[in-house]
């Protein structure tokens, strides 16, 4: 796998760089910033582009915009976002377009290499990625409403893993369940929860998303 | 309550005003067989008569144009009234011992004309006369008074003849010291002392024209405008100055609900042409802009404030992200492998733990997505449950979206409705339900922009004005 990281803290370029070699992964290229990100991408097209959103000059969402513009020009490249914060919305608005290879990452979650990993994977095989934390702020706040109260242990967290970008396959494998059993949960889950069940796991994620911040 | 000047000047009005109407009334009431007035023959056109009654009507306006003036008030008073009393003398009912002491009235116009111009010999030497003229009055020797006059016997004896030549000597003297002190004084004393004149040259042409009845009559219908000649440039002052006032007064009631104007109107009038009450307003008015300015500033300078405690806030959160969380997230990777998993969880609490500070500093998504974005996460994150009712017809500016998202925040915990209203001059904020709230930093953010915040117990309402 053949990777590229933006950011513009040598610190993390060099860090992330190290950790993912330790991996085996091949890091081909890092950037400072976005201009740079782009003539990386457009030199080396790699796997996936690892990026983080604030970059100069005005560290807002530079890395987005960029994000974006890969997507456009060079589709075969997956993107993982790191950010400092994480926003529900944001993500929901991200993933709204095109999900399928898209990762966003509290940027601390990168330092625990074995979930990275698992991202970058994910993100290679058109997954979506969505950073647990965001979930779980969602879950927690809603298991006290009504909403999820009607669903069992076993569906929470099923559904805890489906908002988090993975497949049927991808949950059966967190879970150590056969991938019928996951589709039946899903099923009575997406019942209960009064949404249209899509076989599509992506656009599955934002439907969960949606429902989970209404 | 007016001061007692103006009760005496209306006072002399009312007088004045009732002396005319009443030989008015005399007038109509003469049957034309007696005349000792012209009015009885109508040998004038009506349409002097009506002059002459009309020029005598400015009397009373002219004795309230005076009421600062008490003397000349008084003075015109008295002139207006003794012009005016002779021709009682035609009122058939009349007894014959008011009738002569009516006659007898005349030369006291003359004193009330030395009155007006302060000439105190002057209204000596003429009431003196009018004592004589009364004292000595015999109807019998008086040709005016032939057919109508009873016998009344004169306290002293003098021929009529003679009288008439005291009487006029005495009201030409008086008239020149009136003239002499009006020279002094000039501006109404001017007018009263040519009425004098004039009074005191009829007094001599009666003095000539003694035992010609016609001649007499003409003689106390041409002393009757007299006082009204002179009352008219008071009147003329008079109408200005009301006009003026009312004029004034139309415009301060126009300007009641806009103090700027009123204060705009307090600086180009004459403060005099206003009422006390209405100077009260202006003060007030004075005063309320005063306090506004003060106000202003106090307001500008809790919003500089405010807009430096956000600056600071932003530059903290600033410095957080990318310094001390950046540095932490490259000692987390510099930890990884090492199998210190202890301290890698305590450097992942402490992350985590900025991350809620840097965010309560500085909420990014409420400058980069808005008031009704931001709102919305807030409730998509926190414990609490918020029932969101967001009305915003227009673009919510930064302050007030700070100000608005930070007295929301404060509902984290428990079931809170929420509403937020834009009105056409501002916003309307509604908190229901909240368990305890130390609003103290929102009040602040409330207060710079003019806004109010009530708090009772589990409901808050704010409002900000807002001028987009």
């Amino acid at each position: 796998m053949r990777v590229v990281i933006a950011d513009d803290m040598m610190l993390i370029r060099s860090g992330l760089a190290r950790l993912l070699s330790e991996a085996r992964i091949d890091v081909v290229g890092e950037a400072g910033d976005a201009d740079e990100l782009m003539k990386l991408v457009a030199l080396e097209q790699p796997d996936v582009a690892v990026v983080d959103i604030r970059m100069p000059p005005t560290q807002t969402d530079e890395g987005l915009v960029a994000a974006r513009r890969i997507r456009d020009e060079w589709p075969a490249t997956s993107i993982v976002l790191l950010s400092q914060h994480l926003d529900s919305r944001y993500a929901q608005r991200l993933f709204a377009d095109q999900p399928a290879g898209l990762g966003y990452l509290l940027k601390e979650r990168v330092s625990d290499i074995a979930v990275l990993v698992d991202a970058l994977r994910r993100v290679t095989e058109d997954e979506c990625v969505v950073d647990p934390s965001i979930v779980a702020t969602l879950m927690r706040r809603r298991r006290s409403g009504n909403l999820l109260s009607a669903l069992s242990e076993r569906e929470l967290e099923t559904l805890t893993l489906i908002a988090e970008g993975r497949s049927n396959h991808g949950v059966a494998g967190v879970l150590g369940l056969s991938e019928r059993t996951v589709e039946a949960t899903c099923a009575a889950i997406f019942r209960k929860l009064g949404l249209e069940s899509s076989p599509d796991s992506n656009r599955r994620v934002l439907a969960v998303l949606a429902a989970l911040r209404s | 309550m007016p001061p007692t000047r103006s009760l005496i000047a209306a006072a002399g009005a009312l007088l004045t005003a009732g002396v005319l109407i009443a030989t008015v009334w005399v007038s109509v009431l003469d049957d034309a067989s007696r005349d000792v007035t012209s009015f009885a023959e109508r040998r004038l056109p009506l349409v002097v008569l009506f002059a002459i009654l009309a020029i005598a009507a400015a009397v009373p306006f002219g004795v309230l144009g005076s009421s600062h003036d008490v003397t000349v008030a008084a003075g015109l008073t008295l002139a207006g009234t003794t012009a005016l009393t002779p021709l009682w003398a035609a009122w058939p009912d009349l007894d014959p011992r008011w009738r002569a002491l009516a006659l007898a009235t005349g030369p006291l116009a003359v004193a009330g004309l030395a009155l007006m111009a302060r000439s105190w010999v002057g209204a000596g030497l003429a009431t003196a006369s009018g004592l004589l003229h009364a004292l000595a009055y015999n109807p019998f020797g008086d040709l005016g008074c032939a057919r109508v006059c009873a016998e009344i016997p004169a306290v002293l004896e003098i021929s009529t003849d003679r009288l008439t030549l005291l009487v006029s000597l005495g009201l030409s003297v008086a008239a020149g010291f009136v003239l002499r002190s009006a020279l002094r004084r000039r501006g109404i004393a001017i007018a009263a002392a040519a009425g004098a004149l004039g009074l005191a040259a009829m007094a001599v042409v009666r003095w000539h024209t003694t035992g010609d009845g016609d001649a007499y009559a003409d003689l106390l219908l041409a002393g009757v405008p007299i006082p009204g000649l002179v009352a008219l440039p008071a009147v003329a002052v008079r109408a200005r100055v009301a006009r003026r006032r009312f004029a004034v007064r139309r415009l301060t009631r126009h300007l009641a609900e806009d103090p700027e104007g009123l204060l705009e109107l307090g600086n180009n009038v004459d403060a005099s042409l206003l009422s006390a009450g209405q100077q009260l307003a202006l003060r007030n008015a004075d005063l309320a802009k005063e306090a506004r300015t003060h106000l202003a500033e106090v307001q500008a300078s809790q919003r500089r404030i405010v807009a430096a405690v956000d600056a600071e806030r932003r530059r903290i959160e600033r410095d957080l992200h990318d310094g001390t969380q950046q540095r932490l997230v490259g000692v987390l990777m510099q930890l990884s492998g090492l199998e210190l998993k202890e301290v890698e969880h305590q450097v992942r609490e402490v992350l985590a733990d900025l991350r809620s500070f840097s965010q309560s500093a500085f909420p990014r998504v409420l400058e980069a997505e808005g008031l009704e974005v931001a709102l919305a996460e807030l409730t998509a994150t926190s414990d609490a449950e918020l029932r969101l009712d967001i009305q915003l017809a227009r673009p919510v500016p930064p302050e007030y979206a700070r100000a608005l998202y930070a007295l929301v925040a404060l509902a984290a915990s428990g079931t809170v409705d929420v509403s937020v209203v834009s009105r056409d001059d501002g916003f309307d904020v509604t908190l229901v339900g909240l368990a305890r709230a130390d609003v103290g930093d929102v009040q602040d953010r409330f207060g710079a922009l003019g806004g109010t915040l009530a708090v009772t117990a589990e409901r808050i309402e704010g409002s900000l004005p807002c001028a987009w």
